[in-house]
């Protein structure tokens, strides 16, 4: 965006928050008369009412704030409680107390779920503190334009004739002549000036704002991580305990039986080997066979728990195994260095053989192209068919199973195969290379880094978001720079401007004191601007 | 004949040692690590190394890696890997050089004795012992292939013989064949596979495992 266009667009979006403010102001008396109604004279079923108010002039600041900035803030709101249930004898209880009719039991639980909600609570602070803080984030920037304005048109507007002789004081300064009104044009073009550059910042300062008390808190958003990782641990058990039962069968019906015959076969040719050596020499021919078959039905078994490829060579190599043993045309190109975690390599190796067999069974293909690679913390593998495509996986079993397989790790599995094909299923799967990801335990968690970083800002942040700007800028502006432009050009009224109080010695020392506070103060916030205004590239 | 002789396993290492001395050879060392098997293959310098594949402390292709080694400083150095399954990822390793004198078989073919130690003969001498199950992988994988196609099942099997590394009297035996079938069949697959002819049987299953190694590469 042009730099006139940003300036214009950032007043214009100030413009917006201004008119908005006293819609947040009705809807904060709302709010503020209904706890005490509902809290004090008992009156509770405005409660809800107001907090579904609250919430949606809430929502109305989240949607303004996230189309603004391109980063939507998500809804931080429990879900409603679940519809309460009749007993056996058909009538609800709540608290002991049972009732006819399940609408008051649900009442009751609506308030307890909004008043046990933090979000109800950021919400009303929010209502409380937005129309002070959050107007005048929006608010200076438009005063500073327009009495700049107003200050670089007085000599225009400055009549001797005038009852008084007096326009108005300008700045604290009163505008006694026209030599005073020209005086002031360079304060009204820096008072300008400021406002056009503190206008982005200003909104981006009060999307941050917005976005502290907005958001869902961390504990909300932790909560929400606990139940999706709860969900994935009994998905991942599930399947383990499924695995270990098909493992327990396919031993008992193959091997352990082939065994059991194969003990037989042998003792009664230990029987025999006396009166009839050449039937016995044959029954020994069998249990060879007998052992040779278990053996093979071991390995097959052992294939499909962990291919021995996969043991001595890693993921690449038994890939590259898994390709030659295929009777489609398959190439492999792999890009691996270090070692990838066991649990890993099995899931992506299981995945990647799965979906090939897909292409096998189900797309008729000849070619497969299978792509395996690591970056950036990630491990991708994409495998292409040029069969006839039409893969989905929620119809494709196969598919669903190398999701299932993937998703303890935090992998996805993406499908694109248009009808006539060519198909690509791509997976990937979040796994640092190398030693520290190899004990098991000691690996970062997927997502844990991603929710630190997207943490709320503490307390004291908020508060240096809120005030800080305001009391830099009265030093830096005000007292520092106009108050020595005064001192400059001398002028008998000291209006507020501490310096002009002080004795003579003092004077020029405040100016400086003050404009090195401001400065003080406005560096670390020019840093977190910068850094804020990145991430919102990002 | 000298055997080293690498193998993790008490039993097996015990029961193989006996076997190949019950056939006339002395095995002048037994191991059970990688590195115990590198420096016996370069202080005893024997006729064949017999190698599992999965040997101490990885536990991972260590004895693949020592032998392959071993091959690369003294590059006539026959090599039997035994391992409990069989991969043609492995095979076609062991098969890149083209100088023949190596062997892959599964662990239970030490069953059939006599076959063994005529394999282990046949490495120390030159020639190759593939598994079955190897070469019927490897045909599978080139079973789309044109040439292959036009061979007759009776061919096919001639062929499986070969590449195992059998001669033409093992063949004839095997299938129950004369051995002037044998060699007539050979003759047509190698003009049907377009290869060069060759007496030479080793050489001629040299030729036959390039072909089966080569088409996929």
């Amino acid at each position: 965006m042009s730099r006139p266009r940003r300036y214009a667009t950032a007043l214009g979006r100030a413009l917006v928050l201004v008119a908005l403010a006293p819609l947040v102001t009705l809807v904060q008396a709302v709010m503020l008369a209904s706890l005490v109604v509902a809290f004090g004279l008992g009156l509770m079923f405005v409660f809800p009412w107001a907090v579904g108010l609250t919430r949606g002039t809430a929502n109305l600041a989240r949607a303004v704030h996230g189309r603004w900035t391109g980063r939507p803030i998500p809804s931080p709101y429990l879900p409603a409680p679940p519809h309460p249930r009749p007993g056996p004898d058909g009538r609800y209880r709540h608290l002991g107390i049972s009732y006819r009719s399940p609408a008051l039991p649900e009442f009751f639980e609506r308030v307890h779920r909004l008043l046990s909600d933090r979000a109800t609570w950021r919400d009303t602070l929010w209502l409380v503190a937005d129309p002070v803080v959050g107007l005048a984030m929006a608010a200076l920037p438009l005063l500073a334009v327009g009495y700049g304005l107003f200050g670089m048109a007085l000599p225009l507007l400055w009549d001797p004739s005038y009852p008084g002789d007096t326009l108005a004081d300008y700045a604290g300064v009163e505008v006694a002549s026209h030599g005073t009104a020209l005086a002031l044009v360079p304060v009204g073009a820096v008072l300008c000036a400021v406002g056009l550059w503190a206008g982005p910042r200003a909104m981006a300062l009060h999307a941050r704002w917005t976005r502290t008390l907005l958001a869902p808190a961390r504990a909300s958003e932790l909560a929400l991580q606990v139940a999706e990782l709860d969900r994935k641990r009994t998905a991942a058990t599930d399947w383990q305990a499924a695995e270990v039962r098909r493992i327990e069968r396919d031993l008992h019906d193959g091997p352990q039986a082939r065994i059991v015959a194969l003990g037989m076969t042998v003792s009664a040719a230990e029987e025999l080997v006396d009166d009839d050596p050449a039937a016995a020499k044959v029954l020994l021919r069998q249990a060879q066979e007998s052992s040779s078959a278990a053996l093979r039905e071991l390995r097959g078994l052992v294939r499909g728990i962990h291919p021995p490829v996969l043991a001595e060579r890693g993921l690449g190599d038994a890939v590259r195994a898994l390709a030659l043993d295929s009777a489609l045309d398959v190439r492999v190109e792999v890009d691996l260095r270090g070692q990838l975690p066991d649990p890993v390599q099995s899931a992506a190796y299981f995945a990647v053989a799965e979906i090939l067999a897909n292409a096998g069974k189900h797309a008729a293909a000849d070619r497969v192209d299978i792509d395996l690679w690591h970056r950036d913390g990630v491990l991708r593998a994409t495998v292409t068919d040029d069969g006839r495509g039409g893969a989905e996986p929620a119809t494709g079993g196969g598919l669903r199973g190398v999701e299932r397989r993937i998703k303890p790790f935090d992998g996805v599995l993406a499908v694109s195969s248009p009808q006539g094909g060519p198909t690509t299923v791509a997976v990937e799967i979040p796994c640092p290379l190398g030693e520290e990801c190899c004990e098991p335990g000691t690996g970062p968690v997927p997502g844990a880094g991603a929710g630190a970083a997207r943490g709320e800002a503490g307390r004291g942040e908020l508060w240096l978001t809120a005030l800080a700007p305001v009391l830099c800028s009265v030093a830096l502006f005000p007292q520092g720079l106009v108050a020595g432009l005064l001192l400059i050009f001398g002028t008998d009224n000291r209006s507020w401007f501490l310096a002009l109080y002080m004795p003579e010695p003092l004077r020029w020392p405040t100016v400086l004191a003050m404009v090195a506070l401001g400065l003080s103060g406005v560096r670390p916030l020019l840093r977190r601007w910068r850094k804020s205004g990145a991430e919102q590239r990002c | 004949m000298r055997v080293v002789l690498a193998e993790d396993q008490y039993l097996l290492r015990d029961g193989l040692t006996r076997l190949l001395q019950a056939h006339g050879m002395e095995i002048c060392a037994a191991v059970e690590s990688g590195d115990e098997l590198l420096a016996a293959l370069r202080a005893e310098r024997p006729d064949v190394a017999v190698v599992d594949i999965r040997l101490p402390p990885t536990f991972t292709d260590e004895g693949l890696q020592a032998a392959l080694a071993a091959r690369r400083e003294r590059p006539d150095l026959p090599v039997l890997i035994l391992s409990q399954h069989v991969e043609q990822l492995y095979a076609r390793e062991l098969l890149a050089d083209g100088r023949g004198a190596v062997g892959y078989l599964l662990k239970d073919r030490v069953f059939a004795a006599r076959q063994f130690v005529d394999s282990v003969r046949r490495v120390a001498e030159g020639g190759t012992a593939m598994d079955p199950e190897v070469i019927a992988k490897l045909l599978a994988s080139n079973a789309r292939d044109e040439p292959l196609g036009r061979l007759t099942p009776r061919e096919r099997e001639v062929l499986a013989g070969m590449a195992e590394g059998r001669s033409n009297a093992a063949i004839a035996r095997q299938l129950f064949l004369s051995e002037g079938a044998v060699s007539k069949y050979t003759t047509s697959i190698f003009a049907k596979l377009d290869l060069p002819p060759s007496d030479d049987d080793n050489r001629r299953v040299r030729a036959v495992l390039a072909y089966l190694n080569g088409r996929v590469e």
